[in-house]
């Protein structure tokens, strides 16, 4: 039987596949809420990501960004298992361990427009839900589409 | 109310072996030692070696009598954890350049590491960030670095130059569009 998107959530719902330990161990992969991040005046941007309690999924599990650029996200462990964050930035991957209740804030560097993952890689997370997106919107500059000169044509 | 634990953040490079910096060996490459690249032998200044892309060195340690007796002195090792574009067609394709005894090499998703050429100690990493949906015409690959002036210079999938210091790998200044020169790049973010 065929579904139309917008009745996903009510369907991993009643399957039992929006929560750990109901249908399933986790999470499907790609299924969650999905945040925007703010812009502060200073041209900042700012972010909030939670784990909530028995789901294994981030929340939001996809983080929209404006545009390329810094930005802050504070993540909040509530689930009761220790999970931790692993976060691409640019220069090095960002890391920071989530035991039971725990919260900081982690600061990434994001350039260009495209789809970034993060997850928690401790046990088996990520396969079990913990894999998230972090999607920067807008184009690469102008000049950064000019990489060739006229080609020759037959 | 929760009372929380307060977590923070690290560079993942900090969980590893890693040395964290290396010698300052490209401060001296020039222009003029990249066009004379080839009498320096013991280095691998540019990809081919020399300008005119023959690949050949002048070093003779190695010759046909010998050639049967080398074994690995040692091997790089590098895990990378996360998702990437092009999952089932990243890979090596680079050509290491050697500079005064430290190897800078990379790799496929924007990794760039310096190793001790001597040992395989891996001195430093750099990693550009990449988003897994990036369009790629082959593979996720690099076909090398280039180093002059004091800098080591990489493009990366998302056609951005990065120029990273070679003691530390940290990238200094605005990384810098594809195809731009240092006429394009603001003078405030200049640091080379």
């Amino acid at each position: 039987m065929a579904t139309a998107a917008g009745d996903l959530s009510a369907v991993l719902s009643e399957i039992g596949l929006d929560k750990q330990n109901k249908a399933t161990l986790g999470r499907v992969l790609g299924t969650g809420g999905i945040g925007r991040a703010e812009e502060g005046p200073d041209g900042r941007m700012r972010g909030q990501v939670r784990i909530p309690p028995d789901e294994l999924v981030w929340d939001p599990s996809i983080l929209v960004m404006p545009h390329g650029g810094e930005i802050d996200i504070e993540i909040t462990n509530d689930d009761s298992n220790t999970h931790c964050a692993h976060l691409p930035s640019n220069g090095d991957n960002k890391w920071m361990w989530l035991p039971v209740y725990s919260r900081g804030t982690v600061t990434l560097d994001l350039d260009g427009p495209g789809y970034y993952w993060f997850s928690s890689n401790i046990g088996n997370d990520e396969g079990r839900g913990l894999t998230g997106a972090i999607v920067v919107l807008g184009d690469t500059p102008p000049e950064a589409r000019l990489d060739r000169p006229d080609q020759p044509r037959p | 109310m929760t009372e929380y634990v307060e977590a923070r953040p690290v560079k993942f490079s900090d969980l590893s072996a890693i040395v964290g910096n290396a010698p300052a060996v490209t401060e001296n490459v020039t222009y003029d030692r990249i066009l004379d690249a080839r009498s320096e032998s013991q280095n691998w200044l540019t990809y081919y070696g020399a300008y005119d892309g023959k690949r050949f060195s002048q070093l003779d340690q190695i010759n046909t009598d010998n050639v049967k007796r080398l074994t690995p002195a040692w091997v790089f090792q590098f895990g990378a954890s996360g998702l990437h574009a092009g999952p089932s067609t990243y890979a090596f394709e680079a050509a290491p350049l050697v500079v005064d005894g430290v190897m800078f090499v990379s790799g496929w998703d924007g990794w760039v590491w310096a190793i001790d050429a001597k040992n395989g100690d891996n001195l430093w990493v750099y990693k550009h960030a990449i988003p897994f949906d990036t369009s790629l015409c082959c593979g996720n690959v690099n076909r090398g670095v280039a180093v002059a002036q004091g800098k080591v210079f990489v493009a990366t999938l998302t056609l951005t130059w990065s120029r990273l210091t070679p003691q530390t790998g940290s990238a200094s200044g605005t990384p810098c569009m594809a195809m731009c020169g240092p006429a394009k790049v603001p003078r405030s973010h200049h640091s080379w």
